[in-house]
């Protein structure tokens, strides 16, 4: 197993495979609640703090997965968001509006707006990173590349 | 990485963004595969199967439960519980404060644990 995440209720335990499988379990009891298909070894697991989503990307992929834990199957996967390059790592903002993915062919970020229930990418650039997470106040986001530069981006 | 306030986990370093310096070394054995913050504490796991919990740069707790590989670790939104997965295939709950092992659930067993730790949860 390659992906661990809680869901932010802290009821739902899930873990990614590289068997491409994503298992939920009940947090209290270790019991399997539900199973998802990401489509190959899990790279990035998170889930989205609006509770019903949760976001995942297949190892090697260009594309992430959204997933809604209230389906089951292939209904599961409501967006699938093409970013262009290759996805190593995710990262949620706090409101569940942002997600930013980072990866060689550098960072996206993908909006959705609830009122029209549609996805646009208010950001990219093409600097190459690693990994990537939004500072405490969703005004910043952080990259860092291979070699452990740490870059501090600014979106507001 | 992981960030936490002005403060980033990048592989076995901490990084202040404030200072723009590298602020600790974590030690570890094995390739750092994942990273975490509990409210002040740095979490990471490597592939030598551990992981291990900092607290300032100095190591709080050292748990090896993993056969193989740990993987990854996520962070209970409670603050009191840990999990990482491993190669072995198998998901492990931790006590943070006291480094303890809750339980281990092996995902293709089908098994499953009495309730843990339910004050917890409340």
């Amino acid at each position: 197993m390659v992906a661990a995440a809680f869901h932010p209720d802290g009821h739902i335990f899930a873990a990614g495979g590289v068997d491409g499988q994503i298992k939920l379990f009940h947090a209290t009891t270790g019991a399997l609640a539900a199973s998802f298909d990401c489509g190959g070894p899990v790279q990035a697991l998170q889930f989205s703090e609006n509770g019903t989503w949760f976001a995942a990307v297949a190892k090697g992929s260009s594309s992430v997965v959204i997933f809604d834990l209230r389906k089951e199957g292939e209904a599961a996967r409501v967006k699938e968001l093409d970013t262009g390059r290759r996805v190593d790592a995710i990262s949620w903002d706090y409101t569940g509006s942002f997600l930013a993915t980072a990866g060689p062919g550098g960072i996206t970020v993908q909006q959705y707006t609830k009122s029209s229930k549609t996805w646009s990418v208010p950001f990219t650039n093409a600097t190459p990173a690693t990994a990537v997470g939004w500072g405490s106040n969703a005004h910043s986001l952080i990259s860092v590349n291979e070699v452990g530069e740490v870059s501090l981006l600014s979106t507001k | 990485m992981e960030q936490s306030g002005q403060e980033v986990i990048v592989g076995a370093s901490i990084y202040s963004l404030e200072r723009s310096e590298k602020v600790s070394e974590l030690s570890i054995n094995g390739k750092v595969t994942d990273s975490a913050w509990c409210g002040g504490l740095a979490v990471i796991s490597s592939t030598s199967g551990e992981v291990k919990v900092f607290n300032k740069g100095q190591e709080a707790h050292s748990l090896t439960t993993h056969a193989g590989e740990a993987n990854a670790v996520a962070v209970h939104p409670s603050g009191q519980i840990l999990a990482s997965v491993g190669v072995d295939k198998s998901f492990v709950f931790y006590d943070i404060s006291s480094g303890k092992t809750l339980t281990q659930v092996y995902s293709d067993s089908g098994k499953y644990f009495q309730r843990i730790h339910s004050r917890v949860y409340h």
